[in-house]
């Protein structure tokens, strides 16, 4: 359905009431007209924080020709003034659960918001990318179907192997690089942008395959060989066993929602180790439940050696455990993500800068923190490096040729650590491809284009792959994404 | 019985060796009986709708008496039970061991067609292959009795 | 080419078309079979007559008009009502129900879905016990312990059982039925029995004592006085194996729906300490699952929405009191056939007009002030449905379509108002 500027603007004047709902979702063309899309934008006056570029908090203008950030601008259409206010690239949640199959039943207690709720609390959080962690074989039109209703963020999935259809190639050293081949070629097919692990072991709930077992020990090594062999790297979701076996080679493994897996010191010790040799990791900060009349169990089988929990019991060890090792880590390989469905987009993570940041003694933990945590750190761990572990090269950064998704923050040098959370979890103006969509915290795109982008990997079909989807009900050739499951969509190389 | 001239006008005539032979050739096997006119790939497209028919009235009924297997088409509602449950089909055929129906291609004794199920090879049938008389799978398995083997 | 006939979703017939004719639809069952041909279901040789032209009634007889002049009623007859009904929507595409969602919001319409009286006992169970799930591919791949409860596959689904949950041949369950135990509990013998090891024949109001029965025999503890027959036998049953399931069906929420499925879930999730254990509605309504996913997505619940309550939005799982409505759009259902004969009399006296969106014509379509033939889903319009796990599928347009889709009317039918 096209949707005409007109009927946009009215909904918003409105006060956007009911929401744009699943018809809003046309293509560029279809909803700017020329001269909108081909705005030209200058940023005075704010802090700029970019990392990528060494630049920490100097006063600068940022110029926005279209939907890149330029060197300069002669005439700009527009000027936003952001004397005293925080100007960042847009944030990327490297691990926002909210497509996940069987996710849906979590609304059932009413305390799970909408997808449109969903998109609208990201971009208020100042995100224009999400990225879902969990996709399946045969979960990954539904998790497509998803992403693509969630409005105003682009998004992107992992494909979550299980190595028990791999089993047998897992073991036979020959078959390497038909086994590369297969996963990348799942990979396309199921358009991820990236390849992840639960459970980095075969093992087996029926007693009678006990004997194709593997442990986590003998499958990691084999992975790297693999990884090594055919360019692969793999999102390691991080459980104790992980950290208990070797990594022969930290750059194959990212280590995903470590808080959980870092149950005594010496699992901290290793962790640690695996960033000092140049692994990268992040952290997953429990989601902070909303509080009220306790849910009950919901847990999804697919197919796993353990079923998927979705709502899990964070406790508040592993955000305590997260907390200890972002304060010990000196070096950039540490990211901040979330574990578990996530609820709050906004409150998410800005709460555990704000305790990692503080550094009066007794605030957020039981220790003082090694170094002080700034809003560069926090740019880095939630924009910067998030963009390179997915490979959006334009992203994540506000060097000239980067996408222009903007960020603006109020918080000013002065401002109390009580109201540091508070201050970060909302931005005054968010610009997604140099198009305005909040403004004075309000909404005032709600129909801003979006995307899914996925991995073109190029790899063929091959025997494997069929014997790896023979058990579906699926023809095979149905079980595939095509076009009408998602989108608009993104292919990187 | 019909001479390979007149099956051959039946046959795409594209020599397009899917089959491993020739058209030509492909009509002699069809005449000798050692192929069925389901083995030629091409037969099975859309735009040859109804050849497949047409030669198998040529051909007339096979030279061997199959073993009566009678169908019910009053009974039978298309579950494809049978089909999964064939014994011939768990060693020949994936899909329908794997419980999806076969595919236009695929040598099966039997499959559902329009709602019902229809035998396509009733030479392909074990009780005919082997001292398999004992094999009642798709009989005994059917919910509604639409089956009756003598 | 994928199936449309039930929440299947069977995506392996082969269509032979000739022309732009169907000559000929290859692995579909009798019930997928009224999809693709003009018959009633289960029934081949009885026809079913296709609406070829809109009908908006003259002096009480319809009459053939142009689609604008239906429309222009249509929207008339809704835009006037101050308590519409939108009614129906299992047996269409999800694109349509998304249009359907954006109309009833537009008309503060209250949307109910055709089989709400069969889900919405299901959900509430839910938010009492919890749940665990899995889709239909890891059923078939690992369940070994199968239970029908008020429910006939053979009728509302008949390849199901050897799609996925009782001849399949998953990745664990390599033998099939051979490694599976099948029981079903019914209220008359069935086709089911001629598969199921246990089949259970309960007498009409005695199933929610039969499920208390097996619960204590579960805690070891059976209950003084007589059980109901069958009660050992069943909970010994679902007592073994490694991954149980248990399908129910319509029978299960004829009668006390609520009690019954909060038994079933009950027992579901004690079953559920031990070992994997679904519980898994059979809905028989090829895009039911579809319409929940969509509640879910967009209002956050799978209760029926009511955006005329004075609250804005209100939300709920009780089936819609025909009498409180002034106009009804029914799109994918035909009420009319399970409708109690006083409440359609009333609906007549009261003159409420109704339209109706069908490709065929039925009890609805003989009774609406205004009638459009659609086009179908899955064979003349390009559309995406869930299977009753929830899983997406894409359906292809394969044949030319004379009729516009119940999307672009619904949509028109917004515009239009």
């Amino acid at each position: 359905m096209t949707h005409d500027l007109k009927s946009c603007f009215f909904e918003v004047g409105a006060g956007g009431a009911g929401g744009p709902g699943p018809l809003s979702q046309g293509k560029l063309s279809e909803q700017h007209p020329i001269g909108w899309y081909g705005m030209k934008i200058k940023i005075t006056g704010g802090r700029l924080y970019d990392p990528a570029q060494g630049i920490n908090g100097a006063e600068q203008d940022l110029f926005i020709a279209g939907d890149r950030i330029v060197e300069s601008l002669p005439q700009p259409d527009r000027v936003i003034e952001a004397r005293g206010r925080v100007v960042a690239p847009a944030g990327i949640e490297l691990r926002g659960q909210v497509a996940t199959y069987g996710l849906n039943f979590l609304r059932l207690w009413g305390r799970f918001p909408s997808l449109t709720e969903l998109g609208r609390l990201y971009a208020a959080a100042g995100y224009t990318h999400v990225h879902e962690p969990l996709l399946t074989l045969y979960t990954a039109g539904y998790v497509h179907r998803q992403l693509a209703a969630l409005p105003l963020v682009d998004t992107s999935a992992s494909l979550a192997l299980n190595l028990r259809d791999l089993d047998d190639s897992l073991k036979s050293p020959n078959h390497l690089e038909e086994l590369g081949q297969a996963v990348k070629a799942l990979q396309e097919k199921t358009r991820a942008l990236d390849l992840r692990l639960l459970e980095p072991f075969v093992r087996y709930r029926q007693p009678f395959y006990s004997h194709r077992t593997l442990d986590a020990a003998q499958t990691l090594e084999t992975l790297t060989r693999l990884a090594l062999r055919c360019e692969l790297r793999f999102s390691l979701e991080a459980a104790p066993e992980v950290l208990e076996a070797p990594l022969p080679e930290p750059r194959v493994f990212h280590l995903a929602a470590l808080g959980r897996a870092l149950t005594n010191p010496r699992r901290l010790d290793q962790a640690l180790a695996h960033l000092d040799r140049g692994g990268t990791a992040d952290l997953g900060f429990p989601c902070q439940a909303a509080g009220g009349a306790a849910e009950k169990p919901v847990k999804v089988d697919l197919g796993w050696y353990h079923p998927l929990n979705l709502t899990p019991d964070a406790g508040a060890d592993a955000g305590a455990a997260a907390l200890r090792l972002a304060r010990q880590y000196q070096g950039p390989n540490l990211a901040f993500s979330v574990d578990g469905p996530v609820r709050r987009p906004e409150a998410a993570l800005s709460s555990w800068w704000a305790r990692l940041r503080d550094r009066r003694p007794g605030a957020g933990a039981d220790e003082p923190p090694d170094r002080e945590f700034s809003l560069w750190d926090w740019v880095w761990a939630t924009r910067t490096l998030p963009a390179r572990l997915l490979g959006l090269a334009d992203r994540g950064h506000l060097a000239p040729g980067a996408r222009a998704d903007v960020a603006l923050f109020d918080l000013p040098p002065d401002t109390p650590p009580s109201r540091w959370a508070d201050c970060i979890a909302r931005c005054r103006t968010l610009l997604k491809a140099g198009t305005v969509v909040i403004e004075d915290f309000a909404l005032v795109q709600p129909d801003a284009p979006k995307a899914t982008y996925y991995r073109r990997t190029g790899a063929a079909a091959g025997p494997l792959l069929a014997e790896i989807c023979q058990y579906r009900s699926f023809r095979p050739e149905n079980l595939w994404v095509t076009d009408e499951l998602g989108g608009d969509w993104v292919g990187l190389d | 019985m019909a001479t390979p001239d007149e099956l051959l006008e039946f046959l795409p005539g594209s020599d397009c060796g899917q089959c491993g032979l020739t058209c030509a050739e492909f009509a002699a096997a069809l005449s000798r009986g050692d192929l069925a006119p389901e083995d030629c790939p091409v037969l099975h497209e859309p735009d040859f709708a109804g050849f497949i028919d047409a030669l198998h009235e040529l051909l007339g009924p096979p030279a061997a008496p199959a073993p009566a297997m009678h169908l019910d088409p009053d009974r039978c509602n298309g579950c494809g039970i049978c089909v999964a449950m064939c014994e011939y089909h768990l060693g020949n055929c994936d899909e329908a061991r794997l419980g999806r129906g076969p595919r236009p291609a695929d040598r099966v004794v039997f499959k559902v067609v329009n709602g019902a199920v229809v035998v396509l090879r009733q030479d392909l049938c074990t009780r005919l292959i082997q001292a398999a008389e004992k094999c009642n799978k798709c009989a005994d398995h059917c919910p509604t009795g639409a089956i009756t083997l003598t | 080419m994928i199936c449309t006939g039930c929440g299947c979703l069977c995506d392996d017939l082969d269509l032979t078309v000739a022309e732009g004719q169907l000559l000929e639809v290859a692995n579909v069952c009798l019930w997928g079979l009224s999809r693709f041909f003009p018959c009633k279901r289960s029934h081949p040789r009885k026809e079913r007559r296709r609406i070829l032209k809109p009908l908006a009634r003259l002096n009480g007889r319809p009459r053939e008009v142009s689609y604008e002049t239906a429309l222009e009623q249509a929207a008339e007859i809704l835009g006037a009502a101050r308590r519409p009904l939108l009614y129906g929507l299992t047996n269409t595409g999800s694109r349509a129900q998304e249009a359907a969602l954006h109309l009833a919001r537009k008309l503060r319409a209250r949307l109910e879905p055709a089989d709400l009286a069969f889900t919405a006992p299901y959900y509430h169970s839910l938010r009492k016990h919890g749940l665990y799930w899995a889709p239909l591919e890891v059923i078939r791949d690992e369940a070994d312990t199968v239970l029908f409860w008020g429910a006939n596959p053979l009728h509302s689904c008949p390849r199901h059982p050897v799609r996925y949950s009782v001849f399949a041949r998953g990745r664990f369950t390599e033998r099939g039925v051979e490694d599976r135990r099948v029981a079903a509990v019914d209220l008359y013998r069935t086709e089911v029995a001629k598969f199921c090891h246990l089949f259970v024949q309960v007498e009409p109001g005695r199933e929610l004592q039969l499920l208390s029965g097996i619960r204590e025999h579960l805690e070891g503890a059976p209950g003084p006085g007589p059980a109901v027959k069958g009660t050992r036998k069943l909970a010994g049953f679902l007592s073994q194996g490694d991954f149980g399931v248990i399908f129910f069906g319509r029978g299960a929420t004829y009668n006390q729906g609520f009690a019954l499925l909060d038994e079933l879930a009950g027992l579901a999730a004690r079953l559920g300490e031990e070992r994997p254990f679904v519980l898994f509605p059979l809905s028989a309504d090829f895009n039911a699952a579809g319409l929940y996913q969509l509640l879910f997505n967009e209002l956050g619940s799978p209760e029926a929405p009511d955006f005329g309550h004075e609250s804005g939005l209100l939300t709920t799982y009780a089936t819609a009191d025909w009498g409180e409505f002034d106009a009804v759009l029914v799109v994918g259902a035909d009420p009319w056939w399970f409708l109690p004969e006083e409440q359609a009399l009333a609906l007549q006296a009261r003159r409420v007009p109704v339209v109706s969106l069908s490709p065929y014509a039925n009890r609805t379509t003989a009774s609406a002030r205004v009638v459009f033939p659609t086009a179908l889903a899955g064979l003349e319009a390009a559309e995406v449905a869930y299977r009753m796990d929830g899983l997406p599928v894409v359906l292809k347009q394969v044949l030319p379509a004379a009729w516009p889709t119940d999307r672009e009317i619904l949509l028109d039918l917004a515009k239009a108002i």
